[in-house]
């Protein structure tokens, strides 16, 4: 019954993106998005529209899963919903992040950051 | 406890509203939190700054994702629907056929007069550049009579003068024969200034256009420009064709260029052949040399503004150097500058500037017509949808009973009809396609050769398709209503017995808006019937029945005046010897030709607002031969010649305008404030140009006094005047046989373009009602039969009963007459308020003309009748017994 974790690789950037932020804890939709922009330094930056046709997209797909809304401290404990990552979104995060880390360790992308990167 | 949102939240939470409602429920209230997050993070760090960078990120944001959400949505919502729709189609092959002919014959019609409207007015010019810019330039008089004939001298004044304008050219239409050798087919040219190719902003497919050198007047160079269409069907797509020789008029012109594909001049409805200099006009255009003549219109003059300068602009430099040129010496007083004060620019539309209004008008009273049979047949197929919803109860009422939306069910049935006319919509463009070829290729009785090519475009295909699928939706939409009704219970419990009242209700307003609007339609047809009947019995104030006629201009040929007026004096003299010939006489102007030409009107010791006055010049005898009476005085006689007094026969318009409650018999007038005449007689009025003009003032003037040497001989026979044109065509060749052979016709003949309009448009609209009536005539029949089957079972308590086969019959025949009765009442009050819009095309028949009225009220009842008699008697003749057990 459970998906295939393989059938979701690739993820889009943004999916992974959210997934990573979800691994360590369950966060709100305002939360999230602060990591998201701490994360990639301001490069990613998602609003309320497309943060939640994500977030809709990975709850349909099954690999995170909302709460119910409660009392979040860091905002004077107005109430909002949390998301946290669902055993086969870890997977599939895992599954991305192996994927990447092959295609970043190829020497083609380090001769390429060696030649052209900034640091 | 929450504090009051801000005003930016508050817009934020409308903004959310362009969300489908099922995300706005599952995420909204999650969203308006981060927004919120954001406002007040944004507030904090850079204040008001940041709320309007924040606001910059996030209108897009909505905007985008609410607009994709919605998209796939409804995308699929559509695709699922579509596809249950196909197949609800394809599993009722008969009902889907007809609905899809019946749509197409109506979508057909709307788009079969689109694509000849569209072909006559709508389309661009073909080959011209930049239409938006080239203008008419038309003189407007200080009492706002507009011309649009200029002379030479005029047309070189502007163009030596203005600065407003990056070209002005003019050009005039002349009937030619063209040929490679003997003979010639009968086609148009026009004669251009070389600036003409240049306002238009039309480039040679091959070799060139004319040069400064060729234009100027005096120096006649024989050199032609050819069309695509003469290129391809003369010379055979010659690409050497430049430097080769073509025959116009029986002289020899040398190729310099060819015209670019479906270039055929700024009226593209006439076919033009072919184009040629300015300077060439007294050899091939009648009225002698016109170049020099200040006094004749005969040009159209149209330019192209300059980049950077306004239509204001350039309007207020043309009226300045009209009015200064109205006042130049070398040209006081002569007709040409009547009193022109002012100019008037209008873009090129493809048709003189003063009919483009009344050809919209005619093409919108038809199209109109032709609305009328999309909606009989739109209503067919709405009445079969709805008789469909009633047998499909049962289908819709489980989905209800599974919890369907009905909401979701219309949207399901609206599906339906609107892919119904889609497909509709396919075949009718299809319908039109042959359609218009098939009207295309109708003869029509005019020898213009025309250019009318109404096959349908883009335009025409998209109009198809807006029209087709918002039908659909208009149409659908009812019968989706209705079929998605409730009564679960009952359609369940199968209890068809009473189909319900609403339902027949609609199904009876349905039939009597197809009756109304046929009733309509058939009264716009008659109307049309009438009026083309009655065109040909107007009565213009003269005969032209018994009556030929041939145009005629020798100096063509060579002629000198003296040889000239010694030709026709013996022509008319030979031609009175015929056999069954009353009398022969001359006219500049052939009355019913569409052509009228005048002048400015003094009158001494007075001034008279717009005096201007029509003005034909006449031979002695022309009274006679066109049976015109002389109501005082006496006609024109042959002694009025150019040494004797100059003399006038007015109309009875003339005398009452110049001359109110007084004797205009003896009185003098001046033309154009130069020459004095004396009028000798009064003539009635009439209608000179065409059958449906405004009387106003005319005068005949004594051809000799006027002299020029393009004429039209006018015969009057005792006999069929078709007898006697070969022998006047004999006589011709006979004086004279290097004499291109004349075109003798009948005057019937000759004034048949006066009628066509309304010849066409009897075409139209008696194939449109007939269309009409038929589809209106199935509706009805399918309605009744259908209504009548539902109502076997009641039929068949009722014969059990002891009702006879005759109370049956009138029962069904008196319902369907009652629902007809409302149909022909509503139609009568439509077309007494729609067909006033007819009335100019009319020739003064009533719009509420009472025996048409009479006549399709009797047409429309009596297919009613045998529509509602058909079911009646088959519902009559069926035995109460297998009735009852039927359900």
């Amino acid at each position: 019954m459970a998906a295939n974790p393989r059938s979701f690789i690739p993820l889009r950037p943004v999916e992974f993106l959210v997934l990573l932020a979800l691994a360590d804890e369950e966060l709100h939709g305002y939360a999230l998005t602060q990591q998201i922009d701490e994360r990639t330094g301001g490069a990613v930056r998602l609003e309320p529209g497309n943060l939640y046709k994500v977030l809709k997209r990975l709850v349909a797909d099954g690999l995170i899963a909302g709460t119910h809304r409660r009392a979040a401290p860091e905002l004077d404990s107005e109430r909002r919903r949390y998301y946290r990552l669902t055993r086969l979104g870890a997977r599939v995060a895992a599954l991305e992040a192996e994927r990447l880390e092959t295609l970043l360790a190829s020497r083609t992308v380090r001769s390429l950051t060696r030649r052209f990167g900034t640091a | 406890m929450t504090p009051r949102p801000s005003l930016s939240e508050r817009i934020y939470a409308a903004l959310l509203r362009l969300y489908p409602e099922e995300i706005r429920r599952d995420y909204g209230p999650d969203m308006r939190d981060v927004f919120r997050d954001h406002l007040r993070d944004a507030r904090r760090r850079t204040g008001a700054r940041g709320v309007l960078a924040l606001w910059l990120r996030t209108i897009p944001d909505v905007l985008f994702t609410g607009v994709h959400e919605h998209e796939t949505d409804m995308l699929q919502t559509m695709v699922q629907d579509a596809r249950y729709a196909a197949r609800i189609m394809r599993k009722n092959p008969v009902f889907t056929l007809v609905a899809i002919v019946v749509v197409a014959l109506g979508v057909g019609a709307v788009s079969t007069i689109f694509s000849v409207a569209n072909a006559v007015i709508l389309r661009p010019i073909p080959g011209v550049a930049h239409q938006s810019n080239v203008v008419a330039i038309e003189r407007t008089r200080s009492d706002g009579a507009t011309s649009r004939s200029a002379s030479y001298p005029y047309y070189e004044y502007l163009a030596a003068r203005t600065k407003t304008m990056r070209a002005v050219a003019a050009w005039d239409m002349v009937p030619v024969a063209i040929s490679t050798g003997v003979g010639g087919v009968p086609g148009n040219a026009n004669l251009v200034t070389p600036s003409y190719f240049r306002a238009l902003g039309v480039r040679p497919a091959l070799g060139r256009f004319f040069t400064a050198d060729e234009g100027r007047a005096g120096e006649p160079r024989m050199v032609a420009v050819i069309s695509d269409e003469l290129w391809r069907r003369l010379f055979a797509s010659d690409s050497g064709v430049v430097g080769r020789r073509v025959q116009i008029d029986g002289r020899q012109f040398t190729i310099v260029g060819v015209a670019p594909p479906r270039f055929t001049g700024l009226f593209p409805v006439l076919r033009v052949d072919a184009w040629m200099p300015m300077p060439v006009q007294p050899l091939v255009r009648r009225g002698g040399d016109l170049l020099r003549a200040a006094n004749s219109g005969w040009l159209d003059v149209v330019g192209s503004v300059a980049p950077g300068v306004t239509r204001a602009q350039a309007r207020a430099e043309l009226a300045g150097l009209t009015t200064q040129y109205a006042t130049s010496i070398e040209t006081k007083a002569t007709h040409d500058t009547a009193s022109f004060t002012d100019v008037q620019l209008t873009t090129v539309a493809g048709l003189p500037a003063g009919a483009t209004q009344s050809v919209l008008a005619f093409f919108g009273v038809l199209i109109a017509i032709s609305g009328l049979v999309l909606v009989i047949a739109s209503v067919d197929v709405a009445s079969m949808l709805l008789a469909r919803a009633v047998a499909r109860r049962r289908e819709i009422a489980v989905r209800i009973a599974l919890g369907a939306a009905r909401a979701r069910l219309v949207r399901q049935l609206l599906t339906e009809s609107v892919l119904l006319f889609a497909a509709g919509g396919a075949l009718g463009a299809l319908f039109a396609e042959g359609a218009t070829r098939l009207l295309s290729r109708v003869p029509l009785p005019t020898d213009v050769p025309l250019s009318v090519d109404p096959s349908p475009d883009a335009r025409v295909l998209v109009v198809t398709i807006v029209v087709a699928l918002a039908t659909g939706i208009v149409f659908g939409l009812a019968p989706a209503l209705q079929g998605s009704r409730g009564g679960v219970a009952a359609a369940l419990r199968g209890d068809s017995a009473g189909s319900g009242r609403s339902r027949s209700r609609l199904r009876g307003a349905l039939v009597a808006g197809q009756i109304a609007a046929s009733l309509v339609l058939l009264t716009a047809s008659g109307l049309f019937v009438r009026a083309l009947a009655r065109g040909q019995h107007v009565d213009p104030g003269y005969r032209i029945d018994h009556v030929a006629t041939t145009a005629l201009d020798v100096s063509l040929s060579g002629y000198d005046s003296v040889r000239a007026r010694t030709f026709y004096a013996t022509l008319a003299e030979q031609v009175s010897r015929i056999p069954g010939v009353e009398r022969a006489a001359y006219t500049r102007i052939v009355p019913l030709s569409l052509n009228n030409s005048g002048y400015g009107i003094t009158i001494p010791g007075r001034t008279v607002p717009g005096s201007f006055a029509n003005a034909d010049a006449v031979s002695a005898g022309y009274f006679d031969v066109m049976r015109q009476p002389i109501l005082a005085g006496r006609a024109i006689l042959a002694t009025d010649n150019a040494s004797s007094p100059l003399v006038a026969v007015v109309s009875e318009a003339f005398a009452k305008k110049f001359y109110p409650g007084e004797q205009a018999l003896g009185r003098t007038f001046m033309l154009d404030s130069s020459t004095t005449i004396t009028i000798v007689g009064i003539t009635r009025d009439v209608k000179f140009a065409k059958l449906d003009e405004r009387t106003g003032p005319f005068m005949y003037l004594p051809i000799d006094q006027h002299w020029r040497p393009d004429v039209n001989l006018l015969v009057r026979t005792s006999g069929d005047a078709t007898t006697v044109l070969a022998a006047i065509r004999s006589i011709v060749r006979a004086l004279d046989t290097t004499l291109p052979p004349p075109l003798v016709i009948t005057m019937e003949r000759a004034s048949a373009a006066a009628l066509l309009p309304q010849r066409f448009a009897v075409i139209i609209t008696a194939s449109l009602g007939a269309a009409g009536l038929l589809l209106a005539a199935i509706g009805l029949y399918g309605v009744l039969s259908f209504a009548t089957a539902q109502r076997r079972h009641e039929i068949g308590v009722r014969m059990a009963l002891g009702a006879a086969a005759g109370d049956v019959l009138r029962l069904i025949v008196r319902e369907g007459m009652n629902v007809v009765g409302v149909g022909v009442a509503v139609g009568l009050a439509l077309a007494a308020l729609g067909t006033r819009a007819m009335a100019p095309f009319l020739f003064g028949v009533n719009p509420l003309d009472l025996p048409t009225l009479a006549v399709t009220t009797l047409i429309l009842v009596g297919t009613a009748l045998v529509a509602c008699l058909l079911p009646a008697r088959r519902a009559a003749k069926s035995d109460p017994l297998i009735a009852l057990r039927a359900d």
